[in-house]
């Protein structure tokens, strides 16, 4: 293998037809850190390509290849042209001015559009976080007396709001171990069909908890809602606050 | 011909929507790994084979490339379940630009009602932490598909090893496939080498939720 300084002023190997590199230009040595064999510079996977379209039978050809140096790796165009048939002229034309150009313009694109979404998808999270907390303050945990708590609930009731409320009834419920909990259903718009199960959770939990459950304040067609919810539970209902607190608080 | 070779036809002359219709009618019902692990990945594989028969150009994969994820995209947006599961975090590592395998797993954690930060490709280390710190997710996945890369994405996982709250880490992509990552794996990283062992991850994940709350 010896350099040459005779030929055209671009990466240039001769190679023979095991690979073997018999002659290269400056500028090859500046490309590649080359090593006997021509198929060392060449990665892994472009293996099988040089080895199909690189030999006499095939001719002359332009082949696209990816070579490396080092753990680099770049595209190559690779022009092959056999003097004979034991030796071939070989021309490296790296690609990565015209396509790097291209594809990183490409890849800065994409990165903008994934940073917009993800800022997007934090702000969104943030929003929920904040609809979470107005749900959980849409249930308030009040001690009436040492056995009687009260849970006025607001709003419409949806899987989500249900789902942040539950967690905190049923601890607080369980904290200050009152015997009996109200709710009151007066300030609740509508709820859907899908809720029902997890407000009969709640229910559930609490009279396993050995809790008396009270509903206060609940419209004809959130009764009848209640009553498809066919719990096997004792709920008791009554029909306005005022009530409840006067029986239950004196 | 078959599916995988006509769909990457379809994605080398720029044929978005014809390709987006061939995806929604291969199968009934839809199934979306099933698309990406039986029709797409093939297709991206068959591009790589027609490369290498120097039928086509890198230039050609940058346009079938863009295809292919616009025919994925639209496929992840058909349906969001509402987010209440736990957290993944996926990325590629640094100057790794294949990036169409990652976004399909993002695009099936998010099916399965997971939170998903899909970061991209070429994401440099340091970047990755402070997501990870600040999103704090029960699952890392990485993807590496350049056989270079090697060192760098052993790298990433060392350093994600001392996360106090010991996210589980995935690793997936060519890598996976091409090279024996045994050495890797432990009891918290596992080594993907498709979709298939993904969701046979999500339901073993899910078992043991399901066996842990009941
Ligand atoms: C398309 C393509 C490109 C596109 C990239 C598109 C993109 N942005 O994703 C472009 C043109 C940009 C490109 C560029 C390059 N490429 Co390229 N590319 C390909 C090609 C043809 C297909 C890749 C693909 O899209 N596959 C489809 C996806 C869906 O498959 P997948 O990644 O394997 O993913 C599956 C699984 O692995 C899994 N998975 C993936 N990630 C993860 C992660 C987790 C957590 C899990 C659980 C699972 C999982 O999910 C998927 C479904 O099963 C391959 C050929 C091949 N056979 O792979 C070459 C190939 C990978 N590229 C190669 C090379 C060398 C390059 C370049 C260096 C040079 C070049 N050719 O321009 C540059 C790399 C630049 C860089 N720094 O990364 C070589 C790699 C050789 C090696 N030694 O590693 C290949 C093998 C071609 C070849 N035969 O030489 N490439």
């Amino acid at each position: 293998m010896r350099q040459v300084h005779d030929q055209l002023p671009v990466p240039f190997v001769t190679i023979d037809r095991k690979f073997y590199i018999l002659e290269y230009t400056p500028e090859a040595s500046e490309l590649l850190n080359l090593n006997p064999s021509f198929l060392e510079s060449v990665d892994q996977d472009s293996h099988d390509k040089v080895i199909k379209w690189v030999n006499p039978d095939a001719g002359k050809v332009n082949i696209e290849i990816n070579m490396h140096k080092e753990s680099e790796v770049f595209l190559i165009d690779l022009y092959v042209h056999w003097k004979n048939d034991l030796q071939a002229e070989v021309i490296m034309m790296p690609k990565y001015e015209a396509n790097n150009h291209v594809s990183g313009m490409l890849e800065k694109l994409q990165k903008r559009l994934n940073d917009t979404n993800f800022e997007l998808l934090e702000e969104k999270d943030k929003l929920e976080a904040a609809v979470d907390q107005n749900n959980r303050l849409s249930a308030p945990y009040i001690r009436l007396t040492t056995d009687t708590a009260l849970i006025p609930l607001f709003g419409d009731l949806d899987e989500r709001k249900l789902f942040a409320i539950k967690d905190q009834v049923l601890e607080e419920a369980h904290h200050y171990n009152h015997d009996r909990i109200l709710f009151d259903f007066t300030g609740v718009g509508a709820f859907n069909p899908e809720s029902l199960h997890l407000l009969r959770d709640i229910f559930k939990s609490l009279f396993y908890m050995g809790k008396e459950v009270v509903i206060i304040g609940i419209k004809p067609d959130q009764a009848r809602k209640l009553n498809e919810m066919s719990i096997q539970m004792n709920l008791k209902y009554m029909h306005s606050l005022q009530k409840a607190i006067e029986k239950y608080c004196s | 011909m078959s599916h995988h070779k006509k769909m990457a036809d379809m994605f080398l002359n720029g044929e978005e929507d014809e390709a987006l219709q061939y995806l929604q009618t291969f199968q009934t019902p839809f199934d979306r790994m099933v698309a990406y692990e039986n029709l797409l990945t093939p297709s991206m594989y068959h591009v790589g084979e027609l490369w290498e028969t120097n039928e086509i150009s890198v230039a050609d994969e940058h346009l079938a490339t863009a295809i292919c994820d616009f025919v994925l995209s639209q496929v992840d947006d058909l349906q969001s379940s509402n987010e209440q599961g736990k957290k993944v975090l996926l990325f590629g590592v640094e100057e790794e630009q294949h990036y169409l395998g990652l976004k399909m797993v993002a695009s099936i954690f998010r099916e399965k009602g997971w939170k998903v930060r899909y970061l991209g490709p070429n994401l440099p280390l340091s970047h990755a932490h402070i997501q990870v710190n600040s999103f704090k997710p029960d699952v890392i996945g990485v993807s590496a598909a350049l056989s270079y890369r090697l060192p760098t994405l052993k790298k990433v996982i060392e350093s994600f090893m001392n996360l106090e709250w010991e996210p589980t880490i995935l690793i997936g992509g060519r890598m996976a496939k091409k090279h024996d990552l045994t050495s890797f794996t432990s009891d918290r990283v596992f080594v993907m080498k498709d979709l298939h062992d993904l969701q046979a991850w999500l339901e073993e994940d899910q078992r043991n939720i399901n066996a842990t709350s009941s």
